[in-house]
């Protein structure tokens, strides 16, 4: 029973140095003393009765998931039941069609509000489709690819703002290639590195690119673009703007959904895989290592680009915010929730951490700012608990753990 | 343009000091800890928290004042380390790369959103009371303009890094850290505490970083949650400007990166001055990926 006294202690002093570190941050409050100009420590757990009553509730239904999650891997069938079904989904494009066309048709049954929502929804499943392409395939984590979004977006607007009627599907290819043609120029320098300093340099790229919209004055400042009404999406035959945008982001989706799986599923597909698993190894078989990083990685922008044209076209208004940091660990979070490289995985995790917290902050208000703080626990734990993410392959998980 | 110059510098000493937490983490577990410059400001915090501590003991203003909150900001950042180290990399090590910079990505998004909702959204102003008498005093040697703040920076950034070099290089302790940056297992098999050894490299690496907070905590006069962002970036951009992994390397790096800055607000646009860095880091990237300093690494296998 030795061991169970060590691993005792060892959460016992975890525990104490936890509380003893975070303590002047949760009970203790500061203020300035306006007689001395000094400023004065008091005890205030009002601050922290609050953060609790928030965080404490979260981590128990993450810790109730997690175990529910061992007892189904104990009990459960041997096979992964939804990745299996969604991958022979994905073999069967008509399947997809019929199943776009049941969900474009069920557009006209709800609320432009719910609809909206689905467009998010649309938006986020993109970008972590195209997000999916570097870090999922390939195995190159990019830290910054809210520029790539952010650059298919202001293209866009900016075509929209110079050429007057200018129309919304016409933008989507422009998007794309914009944003292909920066991760290519991105990309170039930087592929020769290692996978962890391309995710700085991606990072950094981000931060000037939004310090470069933010100070252009054609692309209006912090204010941003408002896009002239003939370049959104629009009212089309007897559907609305609302459900024009979710019939379009549906089929995009769909149609990405196809394209990516082929890909993946390809020649070079498998020999990103390749580089994903054993840079070296994938050279020495003569895969060209460099060039196809490359194409990953502008692929991979592309989608981004094309993502954010859609979004300049639904919401008609793009501004700076597109490209913050907090947009690409959102996406990040998506792709490695659901699961690195598995198509069925990322779409759901597109979902599910979009509309968990948008449907959350409608029902209870006060917890919106939580968001962040929960996406960071789910990043540290998927990683300790399940790197391979909710629907990711067993393939993926070895790679991830490594031999040690 | 002297002026420039010693602010450039006043400011690269503090990237210096962060820098050396990134590049002391790197060479012992080859892992970025991107964490790092959240522990920077719970160290800007860790000063204002200790200030108060002292305010309200009514102890203030004995001389010993900001010796004090330096120390209890470092003790405070180098437990925050040594946890982040436990919970979030330990088990990952020998883990694919993305593994533990992900979850390191994790904790700076936890540790910063933490501090967000349990301190407060907005700032907290340092106490003029204690910055203001240093950075109103000004001694002049001849063209040349020193605040007696700058001259704090100046000197406790060489004190503290005379001390680590001193650690490294002459102690016992130093020759186990550099024996578990050099071969981990081999070390471990000599008897080596390895885990002890590194959380020590947290700790320090943290405890650096929290100088440097207190620093710009008295620089600016306030302490925001989401200062240690971009402070971390441009301190990452000045380590792997003077080689990852490299020790001296972190100092020149951060020393060029403060005067690059200054020099480009002054010359060119003062807007640009906080993208300055980022280009930096990708010109190294590209031009020179292994830095000023650093040797030449093979891709690990």
């Amino acid at each position: 029973m030795t061991g169970g006294g060590k691993l005792v202690r060892t959460w016992s002093a975890g525990l104490a140095g936890i509380f003893f570190l975070t303590a002047p941050f949760l009970w203790t409050r500061v203020h300035g003393d306006l007689a001395t100009g000094n400023v004065l420590l008091s005890f205030a757990p009002s601050n922290a009765l609050q953060f609790l009553s928030v965080v404490v509730p979260g981590f128990a239904i993450g810790a109730f998931v997690v175990f529910a999650a061992a007892l189904w891997g104990r009990l459960g069938p041997r096979r992964p039941l939804v990745a299996t079904a969604a991958n022979r989904l994905l073999e069967r494009p008509w399947a997809l069609v019929a199943l776009a066309v049941a969900l474009s048709s069920a557009g006209t049954l709800v609320s432009a509000k719910v609809l909206s929502m689905g467009a998010f929804v649309c938006l986020y499943m993109m970008l972590a489709l195209g997000l999916n392409v570097t870090i999922g395939f390939t195995g190159l984590l990019v830290l910054g690819y809210a520029a790539f979004y952010s650059s298919g977006a202001y293209a866009s607007a900016l075509v929209a703002q110079s050429h007057p009627g200018f129309p919304a599907w016409a933008s989507l290819p422009l998007g794309f290639c914009t944003a292909a043609a920066l991760g290519f120029l991105v990309g170039l320098p930087c592929l020769r590195l290692r996978g962890d300093y391309l995710a700085i340099v991606t990072l950094g790229f981000a931060e000037a690119f939004r310090e470069l919209v933010r100070n252009l004055p054609a692309a209006g400042g912090d204010m941003g673009i408002v896009l002239p009404d003939a370049s959104r999406i629009r009212a089309f035959g007897p559907l609305s703007a609302a459900q024009a945008s979710w019939v379009f982001g549906v089929w995009l989706v769909v149609l990405l959904s196809i394209s990516v799986h082929r890909l993946y599923h390809s020649r070079t597909g498998r020999a990103w895989i390749a580089i994903r698993e054993d840079e070296t190894a994938a050279a020495m078989m003569g895969i060209p290592v460099v060039r196809l990083k490359l194409l990953a990685f502008s692929v991979s922008a592309g989608v981004g680009g094309l993502a954010g044209a859609y979004f300049a076209g639904f919401t008609g208004f793009v501004d700076p915010s597109t490209s913050t940091f907090e947009q690409s660990v959102l996406v990040l979070a998506m792709v490695i929730l659901g699961g690195m490289g598995s198509l069925p995985g990322v779409l759901l995790g597109a979902a599910l951490l979009y509309l968990l917290p948008t449907l959350l902050r409608d029902q209870i208000p006060q917890i919106a700012d939580y968001r962040l703080f929960f996406f960071g626990s789910i990043l540290v734990a998927m990683m300790l608990l399940r790197p391979q993410g909710l629907l990711g392959s067993p393939r993926h998980k070895m790679e991830l753990e490594g031999p040690g | 343009m002297l002026e420039i110059l010693v602010n450039g510098l006043a400011r690269g000493a503090i990237y210096a000091l962060i820098a050396l937490g990134y590049t002391m983490v790197y060479g012992i577990l080859g892992m970025i800890n991107f964490a790092h410059g959240e522990i920077f400001m719970i160290g800007m915090f860790g000063s204002i928290f200790a200030l108060g501590a002292l305010g309200s003991a009514g102890l203030v203003g004995a001389g010993l004042t900001l010796p004090v909150a330096i120390v209890a900001a470092m003790a405070l950042s180098a437990g925050f380390g040594i946890l982040n180290e436990r919970l979030a990399y330990r088990k990952l090590r020998g883990a694919h790369l993305l593994a533990p910079l992900t979850s390191a990505i994790g904790m700076s998004i936890v540790l910063q959103n933490f501090v967000m909702l349990s301190v407060t959204k907005g700032k907290l102003d340092f106490p003029r009371d204690i910055s203001a008498p240093l950075a109103e005093t000004r001694w002049s040697v001849g063209p040349l303009h020193v605040t007696a703040l700058q001259t704090t920076i100046f000197a406790l950034t060489l004190a503290l890094m005379g001390g680590l070099f001193w650690l490294i290089q002459k102690t016992r302790v130093g020759i186990a850290l550099r024996a578990v940056a050099q071969d981990r297992t081999m070390a471990s098999l000599c008897g080596m505490r390895v885990d002890g050894l590194i959380s020590l490299t947290f700790a320090l690496g943290s405890a650096l970083a929290a100088a440097a907070g207190t620093m710009v905590a008295m620089y600016q006069g306030v302490v925001r949650f989401d200062a240690g962002y971009e402070m971390g970036l441009k301190a990452f951009a000045a380590a792997v400007l003077g080689g990852i992994g490299n020790i001296p390397g972190a100092v020149l790096g951060g020393l060029l990166i403060g005067l690059v800055e200054d020099i480009t607000s002054y010359t060119i646009r003062s807007e640009w001055r906080e993208s300055t860095a980022f280009v930096i880091l990708i010109l190294v990237l590209w031009l020179r990926p292994h830095g000023l300093l650093g040797e030449r690494v093979a891709d690990k296998v």
